[in-house]
């Protein structure tokens, strides 16, 4: 199953080379779920982000538990600050 | 030490100048720079004097740790009642001016009365002068500083100064120093010009002292260590703050036309990608980046606008870098404004420095007047002819430029949103809180963030509070009214310290306290840290009820409370103030109304 992942902003510097913009397809088993995905694209765990799924965002407790579909509008978007 | 200990005192009305010594019990109790602004402020003039009148009182105060060898050690404020809202201010900014005050060997410049006659004000050490500002009146922030370091023979000299918009009191005109850095918010600018004070011009040989310099030095490399090496301190170098703009268009809370959506269509042509991309006649937006006196971090932008750009093509005088594109500049002109054209929105801001104006608030400004032009209550004939609509480049190029020269329809702009929409007759499309224009994050996305800017005393500000962490976690307002009220305290006294708080992304408030208890005299330990900002906090909270605020002026514009957001996140969801409201009064120790209980003023010291 293919997933098209937006790596926004400041995150696109996770995009696997030799990507460009800040989209990527991620092949992936059926029944991934969003950690897993976060996993398969080696983002930090310690950073704080948002897994959007759809436009809803994926609570962190709910990662484990979210099975992704090949329909789905995924994006990780970096953390919020001021500015 | 840390503190020089002396304050500088000029009446402006009879030309008294004095130096005092520093109130040291005060100094403990409030640290410096917002703090003891705020303290020495609320003892030096009544409060519910109009700003703008010479009984107003106008501070620049620095703080401890100003000047020192801390990375980030440029900051001052400017602390005042706000011609914009009406309330305390307190506006800070980097760059070096600050720095250089504190050299000179003051903690605080306390400005009182109105000139006679146009001056500015120069600081060398302990001679200090009010100078006709003749030559200088009705010039630009850029031809005044220009023009004081060429008559006084000092490149080195450190100038903040108004442009023709704190002169004209602009509601929001700014104090800007070292050409593109400024105290911004609230109309600091428009008091300054109200005292007919042009400019302040110091050099400071003095230097600065700390309490324990060998632990100093060892804390400041421990904490610059972890700045270099943080992650998100190197987003901040590489790509400014305009970082935030993907992310807040992503999550569906970047206020668009006037705060009637929350995505703009246009960002792709704005964002850090379109700063550096390259165009087919080879120009790319941004030079490099630029930092502040001490700053380790960097994430001030230096741009350059398009020669063939219709704002520049003909006028050579803008062919030159200068600051460039930082988050809220962005988001004020471009999603507010519908405008998507970088060299529009560049030049705008150079307008915005050049002429000394928040462009948080002109860009608000605009954008309701731009809504109200969509639905024909201002024509053509009110705007001098300039098509107002959203998404007109040209009309926002324009209209900066009116306002800070003060012309035309800019006279109007220059009364910012709340008035502006009071004087058309709909004063719910402000979108305001005390009278003053929101940063570019929608607070139907980010519930905590409406909290903050409900409660803020300074009016709508995003830089007072920091519950981005919370708002990321969760669309409700549920849970959001303890880590505001904390978020409040710690700010209070990170900007009391003479430091910024883009430190933050590295530095928790341990960091902070190791450097301040290493600088100045006393143990200063986090739970004193806190309770001090705690006090600030309700300093001003007491400023602000003597100068007649009420609970009435703890609320957000009907169209976050009521219309919900369309799209992103937070979709069908409106701003949740009034479960958050009563909750956030109990845990700050206030009653029903926003007052501080006796028992909570006595607990403070107040």
């Amino acid at each position: 199953m293919q997933l098209t992942v937006k790596l926004v902003g400041t995150f696109a510097k996770y995009l696997p080379k030799p990507s460009q913009g800040n989209m990527v397809d991620v092949e992936v088993d059926s029944g991934t779920t969003a950690a897993q995905l976060v996993s398969i694209l080696g983002l930090p765990e310690k950073q704080p982000f948002i897994v959007s799924v759809n436009d809803e965002i994926v609570p962190k407790s709910d990662r484990d538990s979210k099975v992704l579909q090949s329909t789905d509008s995924i994006k990780i978007i970096p953390p919020l600050k001021g500015g | 030490m840390g503190w020089q200990r002396k304050v500088l005192r000029v009446n402006l009305t009879d030309g008294n100048i004095q130096s005092e010594p520093l109130n040291m019990d005060w100094a403990q109790q409030y640290l410096g720079e917002r703090g003891l602004g705020t303290k020495y402020l609320y003892e030096n003039m009544d409060p519910s004097v109009d700003a703008l009148d010479p009984g107003n009182v106008l501070i620049f105060a620095t703080g401890p740790l100003t000047g020192t060898m801390a990375s980030t050690s440029g900051r001052y404020a400017v602390v005042t009642k706000g011609a914009l809202t009406d309330a305390i201010a307190c506006s800070n900014s980097g760059g070096k001016f600050g720095a250089e005050l504190k050299f000179a060997g003051y903690d605080l410049l306390i400005l009182e009365g109105k000139s006679p006659e146009p001056s500015y004000l120069k600081i060398y050490d302990d001679n200090v002068e009010i100078v006709s500002a003749e030559p200088i009146w009705g010039k630009t922030v850029w031809e005044t500083e220009a023009w004081l370091k060429s008559h006084h023979q000092d490149p080195l000299m450190k100038v903040a100064s108004i442009g023709v918009a704190g002169e004209n009191l602009v509601r929001y005109a700014c104090v800007v120093n070292d050409l593109h850095r400024a105290a911004g918010r609230s109309g600091v600018g428009a008091v300054m010009g109200s005292k007919n004070l042009k400019a302040i011009a110091v050099r400071g040989t003095v230097g600065v002292t700390v309490d324990n310099p060998k632990r100093f030095m060892e804390v400041v490399k421990e904490t610059k260590a972890k700045l270099a090496q943080s992650g998100d301190v190197q987003e901040l170098t590489d790509y400014g703050t305009n970082a935030m703009i993907d992310m807040m268009q992503e999550f569906g809370g970047l206020p668009t036309r006037n705060f009637q959506e929350v995505q703009f269509e246009g960002v792709d042509n704005i964002n850090p990608g379109a700063m550096t991309r390259e165009k087919s006649n080879g120009h790319v937006n941004l030079l490099t980046n630029k930092a502040c006196f001490g700053c380790t971090i960097a994430c001030g932008r230096i741009s350059h606008i398009d020669k063939d750009h219709f704002t520049i093509s003909n006028r050579p005088e803008y062919w030159h870098a200068s600051g460039g594109l930082e988050y809220e500049t962005a988001f004020a002109f471009g999603p507010d404004c519908g405008v998507d054209d970088i060299d529009a929105l560049t030049f705008a801001g150079f307008m915005m420095n050049e002429h000394g104006m928040d462009p948080i608030s002109f860009g608000g400004t605009l954008a309701a007047a731009m809504e109200l032009y969509e639905m024909g209550v201002i024509t053509d004939e009110d705007t001098d002819g300039v098509p107002l609509n959203f998404g007109n480049a040209e009309a926002l190029t324009i209209m900066a430029e009116k306002t800070g020269k003060y012309e035309g329809f800019g006279q109007v702009l220059g009364l910012g949103s709340k008035r502006l929409c009071e004087k058309y007759g709909h004063p719910e499309l402000s979108m305001t809180v005390k009278g003053q224009e929101f940063a570019g994050y929608d607070s139907r996305a980010l519930q905590g963030m409406g909290l903050g800017y409900a409660t803020s005393s300074r009016g709508a500000c995003h830089m007072k509070h920091d519950v981005f962490g919370p708002d990321m976690e969760d669309q409700t307002g549920a849970g959001k009214a303890l880590p505001c009220k904390k978020s409040q305290d710690k700010i209070s006294i990170i900007d009391s310290t003479g430091l910024c708080w883009f430190t933050l992304s590295a530095w928790g408030i341990k960091d902070f306290q190791a450097q301040i208890d290493a600088a100045c005299e006393g143990d200063w330990n986090v739970p004193r840290l806190f309770e001090t900002g705690e006090r600030i906090w309700n300093l001003e909270r007491q400023f602000n009820l003597k100068a007649g605020l009420t609970k009435a002026d703890d609320s957000l514009p009907p169209r976050l409370l009521k219309d919900p957001a369309r799209s992103g996140v937070a979709k069908g969801k409106v701003n949740e103030l009034g479960k958050m409201l009563p909750e956030y009064y109990e845990i700050r120790g206030w009653n029903e109304d926003g007052v501080p209980t006796e028992e909570t003023l006595e607990r403070l010291g107040l």
